[in-house]
């Protein structure tokens, strides 16, 4: 074991604190502080500070919020506190937000025809379309397919035609915020499809495409209970 | 392509859920260090975990999501700030943390050496002050929330010889403000202990 100095020791101080120093360098400064009571206090004193930073504490969060978030980033809620920033948010500050409602049936119930709704695009825009799913009771287990036509594209996901999410569905209302853009003019159909334990609900939305400038967004939201 | 929110796979092409679970409570630790406040810190949080979601693609491939996040929590706080129009950058350690110290519950067994422990580190929020921003957030990442110092080379995007030395600075200045008022004294009862 090599003998360590004054210097030495203050100069290793950190990577003790930190761990970081071999047994043999660790035994070299115990060694130095037997015989030197100016760094023996030094090492004490370095101890007690770095245990008080540890040990500083911190409330504890809210019972359920670490679950309770990633299920409000994923499907953003309504009640927000502070709305969306980035993404999503844009068109939903500029108050470009369509809203199209629809019920997830479940299998005991009796099966009903499938429901068309339409919202207006402009092209080249980014608008969010606010798919609303309506569910009678809590679903664990659900599949939620989105699948684009050719001319419109979902933001952040360029060139993908068909998108899926595993998710679960809260009784109520579950809010899937869809950006998307119009690359084409022409008029297509956009496919939602909800599914679970076997029973699959399709839902088609109409999508127009309108010029920049000559309609505004200003399709009314549209409630389609199927 | 499928996305799978809540699947229990971990890793490339995990769910964003599962990929950020763990991460939550360190995340929510770290804000708490930043702006001092629960609510602020779960806000934060929140707010974050809105924005990552668009990029939930990206999380995937990312190696090392740790420091990934605790430096887009900052960049966001950072933001929030200038929003707010707070300046210069308050990390809020003298916010609801003297009020916590204050209701802490002890679990010690000596209800003497838990009062000396959260007066001494009531005194070291107190002597933080004096320590600069970068010291600052230095002491809270690495000695709060023990982020290695390769770790916040990334997370501040700043050489790692440059953190050593200012964490060897910030630490000698604690020490050196604390000593006025005899660290020593405040713990005799810890060395007591064992």
């Amino acid at each position: 074991m090599s003998d360590m100095n004054c210097e030495q020791l203050q100069a290793q101080l950190d990577d003790y604190s930190d761990g970081l120093l071999s047994g043999a360098d660790v035994q070299a400064m115990q060694q130095h502080c037997l015989g030197c009571p100016r760094c023996c206090e030094l090492l004490k004193r370095q101890d007690e500070l770095i245990q008080s930073l540890r040990t500083m504490p911190v409330p504890p969060m809210r019972p359920g919020f670490a679950q309770q978030a990633l299920k409000r980033a994923v499907v953003q809620k309504q009640h927000h506190r502070r709305g969306f920033t980035t993404g999503f948010s844009s068109a939903l500050a500029a108050g470009l937000a369509l809203w199209v409602v629809v019920t997830f049936i479940m299998p005991s119930e009796q099966a009903q025809p499938e429901g068309v709704a339409q919202v207006q695009l402009a092209l080249y825009q980014e608008s969010t379309v606010n798919l609303v799913f309506y569910s009678p009771t809590p679903v664990d287990d659900a599949t939620l397919s989105i699948t684009l036509p050719d001319n419109v594209e979902l933001v952040g996901f360029p060139g993908e035609r068909k998108i899926s999410w595993q998710t679960s569905l809260t009784e109520g209302q579950n809010v899937l915020p869809l950006p998307l853009r119009a690359n084409g003019s022409v008029n297509s159909q956009l496919l939602a499809s909800i599914e679970s334990g076997g029973n699959r609900k399709v839902f088609h939305l109409q999508i127009g495409v309108s010029l920049p400038g000559r309609t505004g967004l200003l399709a009314p939201a549209l409630k389609n209970m199927v | 392509m499928k996305i799978s929110l809540f699947s229990k796979s971990q890793g490339k092409g995990a769910s964003f859920e599962a990929l950020l679970a763990p991460h939550i409570e360190p995340l929510y630790r770290l804000a708490f260090r930043l702006c001092g406040s629960q609510h602020e810190a779960e806000d934060l949080v929140q707010d974050l975990l809105v924005k990552l979601y668009v990029k939930h693609k990206e999380l995937g491939q990312i190696e090392n999501l740790r420091p990934w996040l605790a430096r887009s929590l900052r960049n966001h706080f950072i933001d929030t700030l200038r929003q707010q129009q707070r300046s210069p950058i308050d990390y809020g350690i003298d916010h609801d943390h003297e009020q916590l110290l204050s209701s802490q519950v002890s679990h010690d067994s000596d209800p003497f050496c838990h009062l000396a422990m959260t007066q001494l580190q009531t005194r070291i929020l107190t002597a933080m002050e004096s320590l600069n921003e970068d010291q600052k957030i230095l002491i809270l990442m690495h000695d709060l929330e023990s982020y290695t110092l390769a770790e916040i080379a990334e997370i501040l995007q700043t050489p790692i010889g440059t953190l050593k030395s200012r964490l060897h600075r910030s630490r000698a200045r604690l020490r050196e403000i604390l000593e006025v008022g005899t660290i020593s004294d405040d713990l005799t009862c810890l060395e007591s202990e064992g």
